[in-house]
């Protein structure tokens, strides 16, 4: 303790440095937990192997165009036909038309639902029974679904609605009224919940699942945005089957312009909020390289400095663990000092409800655990900042250093 | 003379290897982050080529229509042309009005069909060659008439021409969009994803093609944004307030509904960060920005004081020394500068050729070139030699005023 005092010049300008770099670390290290939480929420699918089918019509000027009165059946009837015909195909695994529903889309559509006297506002997708195979979509249970149980114009609601609308009773069998009809609906299954998307909370929804006819019905007022979706077998060539089906799904006037893998979607889903995590994470490695800079040099030059005093001290029987001890305990006194505003601001900040609680309240765990990690971060930093200047004052031969003064 | 001071000053840097690293590092490392933070937000906020007029452009990308009765916003989309035609077209106040729509992926394929795939394409007015600064490396853009006739002609990215044709000398071909046959007016230098108003891999008049309508709520909301472009900044506000005008007048004739264009027309900044249709709290936005830049330069400030006080420590003994053996106070302090400046040039050019490399990693599709700023650099380098130095100099005059003794005792 009292070398810290007789160095405190340069402590001061060493503390103050730990003290900002604690307190930026802290508010980062919330931030990146906070992250991290959030993107490991399950989110009941599978992406892997599958794509967005995007189709479209030709128009008038079009080569190959067929006018109005030579078509042999509706636009509705040809969107099923393409279905049909790529789940028919060997390389694709299952193929899916929906409205509305496919992950990562950027508009939605909302409807509410009535259970007696309780209304609640959904999330809405309008899909085919197949929908639930092509993205692996599981039961609340987490089983698949059984192509049984799932019966067209019914209902399946996420275990989040099903919780809020039926107090911990099944749903499964019972009706719901649905929007401003008066008819009720069957609600045949209830799936495992569901966030929109990575770092999101999971979003109350149900489906609507389709006959074919329903399909047709609606591809056919809808043939501009309809959604289809395939899952391709684990062993296909992605490259083969879109250069294929460039060719192979001209239905009247419907052609394929691409084959998107819904990966490609979720990255720009997501691009804007992997974006603000990199560039925290870049600022946190700029300041911790900077904090490690600042530990080093000051050790440093600290033990050629003290060679004489070092020298002295191992002539006197101290070891060489024993000076290191030192200028790590110095190192630590450092370190505990710059964690306390560091704590303060961060409570702080918490309280007044400037850090994000979209995802998590501001608890007092959340407080612990987060100030635990920085501690040992920051400790990690001091430790190897010091871990150089240690070993080079424990090779001091003590004559020598003796001999300097 | 000078020459003197430099060996000197080289000689100290060879002999205290690690400080001077270190001293090396953090200056580095300070320009490093200042040109990347600096070299992005020209890609995204300052003039980029295409854009390279953004500094007197207005933006207008969010139409959203409000209830006249109960004044309830019912939605959000683009401009529907009607809008953007009725609101902005022929404004007084400005150069030029381009209207683009919300960019449109399809099938581009040579006519004998051998090479066929996806393309996004940005459909657009004639005023939009004017607006942006394309590079033509074949031919050039379409005309006013040929907007107005929706004659079907495209202009390529080089990296399209290739892929299609293997050359780009390919003004006057033909290539399917969508199976319609369009012919290549011009083949353009390839844009950067920063430059994100007239990013696309095709360039088509939006007159040429089906553009999707909303009709409902009065045809107030469709696909399409506008662009202003003023003779001068200092425009601007004239320029909002013709628009306000032509809102109220477009309102009055509007039967259900009103349209709500928020704090449009925005500048670019507010382009960039406008991402929900309600518009994002700018002045939090500025705030946090500079907040964060101010913490970021505090941190190596506080750094490089520090590490320069500790090399000074080292030097007391010496400058003592020297003084017993006659030195001027003068000769002393400029040899701590010239130790001082040299530190922080090499550390400036390091962390420069850094930072480029690090931008190129970061962004492999940024164009370097148009984003190299001298004066920014000389800014951060002077920041870090004020920092290197001072810390340097104020103990340096200290030790050379105090008498020998005290600097001889410490040794």
């Amino acid at each position: 303790m009292k070398i810290c005092w007789n160095e405190r010049k340069k402590n001061a300008f060493l503390l103050t440095e730990l003290c900002i770099v604690a307190i930026a670390l802290w508010y980062v290290t919330d931030y990146l937990f906070i992250m991290n939480a959030s993107y490991h929420v399950p989110l009941n699918r599978d992406i892997k192997d599958t794509y967005n089918v995007i189709i479209t019509q030709r128009e008038k000027d079009s080569k190959g165009y067929i006018p109005e009165e030579r078509l042999t059946q509706t636009k509705g009837e040809d969107i099923l036909e393409i279905a049909n015909r790529l789940r028919l195909h060997p390389a694709v695994e299952n193929a899916s038309v929906s409205l509305v529903a496919q992950p990562y889309i950027t508009h939605d559509s909302y409807t509410v639902l009535h259970r007696d006297t309780l209304s609640r506002h959904l999330r809405c997708y309008m899909v085919d029974r197949e929908f639930f195979d092509v993205f692996r979509i599981r039961a609340k249970n987490g089983s698949p679904f059984l192509l049984e149980d799932l019966l067209p114009e019914q209902l399946v609601l996420t275990a989040d609605v099903e919780k809020d609308l039926f107090e911990g009773l099944s749903a499964v069998g019972k009706q719901i009224r649905w929007g401003e009809e008066e008819s009720m609906r069957n609600i045949c299954a209830v799936a495992g919940t569901m966030p929109q998307a990575e770092f999101m909370t999971p979003l109350p929804a149900f489906f609507y699942i389709m006959s074919d006819k329903g399909v047709v019905e609606m591809a056919e007022n809808n043939w501009e945005v309809i959604e289809m979706s395939v899952r391709l077998k684990p062993d296909a060539d992605e490259d083969a089957f879109r250069k294929e089906m460039m060719n192979g799904l001209n239905v009247q006037n419907f052609y394929l312009v691409d084959i998107q893998p819904i990966g490609d979607m979720r990255t720009s889903f997501l691009e804007h909020t992997v974006e603000q995590v990199k560039n925290r994470i870049y600022i946190l490695l700029f300041l911790v390289l900077n904090a490690f800079l600042a530990v080093i040099g000051v050790f440093w030059f600290r033990t050629s400095r003290r060679t004489n005093e070092i020298g002295l001290r191992k002539a006197v029987g101290s070891t060489c663990k024993g000076i290191r001890h030192i200028l790590f305990s110095e190192g630590i006194v450092l370190l505990i000092l710059a964690m306390v505003p560091a704590m303060i601001i961060g409570a702080a900040l918490g309280r007044f409800d400037v850090l994000s609680t979209y995802f998590m309240p501001f608890t007092l765990k959340r407080f612990a655990i987060v100030t635990a990690l920085c501690f040992l971060s920051l400790c990690l930093i001091v430790l190897a900042g010091i871990y150089f200047p240690a070993r080079r004052a424990s090779k001091i031969h003590p004559v020598e250093a003796l001999r300097e003064e | 003379m000078i020459k003197q001071y430099f060996k000197q000053a080289t000689y100290s840097i060879k002999e205290n290897k690690v400080l001077s690293a270190i001293t090396i590092s953090g200056t580095a490392l300070a320009i490093c982050l200042i040109m990347i933070m600096v070299m992005t937000y020209r890609a995204k906020v300052k003039n980029y080529p295409p854009e390279t007029k953004r500094d007197r452009m207005l933006y207008v990308k969010w139409a959203g229509y409000r209830y006249k009765e109960n004044g309830e916003i019912s939605g959000n989309a683009s401009l529907s042309l009607q809008t953007a035609k009725q609101c902005f077209a022929g404004l007084e106040t400005t150069e030029a009005v381009t209207i683009t729509t919300r960019p449109l992926l399809k099938l581009i394929a040579t006519m004998d069909e051998t090479e066929k795939f996806k393309c996004k394409v940005l459909p657009a007015d004639a005023a939009f060659w004017h607006v942006f600064d394309f590079s033509f490396l074949n031919g050039k853009g379409y005309t006013e008439a040929d907007v107005n006739s929706g004659l079907k002609k495209v202009v390529i990215s080089r990296r399209t021409a290739r892929k299609l044709f293997g050359t780009i000398d390919v003004s006057g071909r033909q290539v399917y969009l969508g199976y319609v046959p369009y012919t290549v007016v011009g083949v353009v230098k390839d844009v950067s994803k920063f430059a994100d108003s007239s990013h696309a891999d095709v360039w088509i008049p939006y007159t040429s093609t089906y553009i999707r309508e909303y009709p409902w709520a009065d045809n107030i909301s469709g696909s399409y944004l506008v662009k202003l472009l003023a003779r001068r900044p200092s425009d601007f506000s004239a320029i909002r307030k013709e628009v306000k005008k032509r809102v109220e007048a477009y309102n009055r004739q509007l039967l259900e509904y009103d349209l709500e264009l928020y704090e449009q027309p925005t500048t670019r900044f507010g382009d960039t960060e406008n991402l929900k249709a309600e518009g994002g709290d700018m002045k939090r936005i500025k705030r946090q920005g500079i907040i964060a830049i101010l913490l970021l330069l505090i941190v190596p400030a506080v750094n490089l004081s520090g590490l320069a006080l500790s090399r000074m420590d080292e030097r007391k003994s010496e400058i003592g020394i020297r003084k017993a053996f006659g030195a001027r106070r003068s000769v002393l302090i400029a040899q701590v500068f010239m130790d001082n400046f040299l530190y922080t040039l090499i550390g400036g050019a390091a962390g420069f050729a850094f930072s480029y490399l690090l931008l190129y990693l970061l962004y492999r599709d940024i164009f370097i070139g148009p984003l190299l700023s001298p004066v920014v650099f000389l800014i951060a380098l002077f920041f870090c030699l004020v920092l290197n130095t001072v810390s340097a100099v104020i103990p340096a005059w200290n030790a050379s005023s105090s008498p020998i003794v005290n600097d001889l005792k410490r040794s």
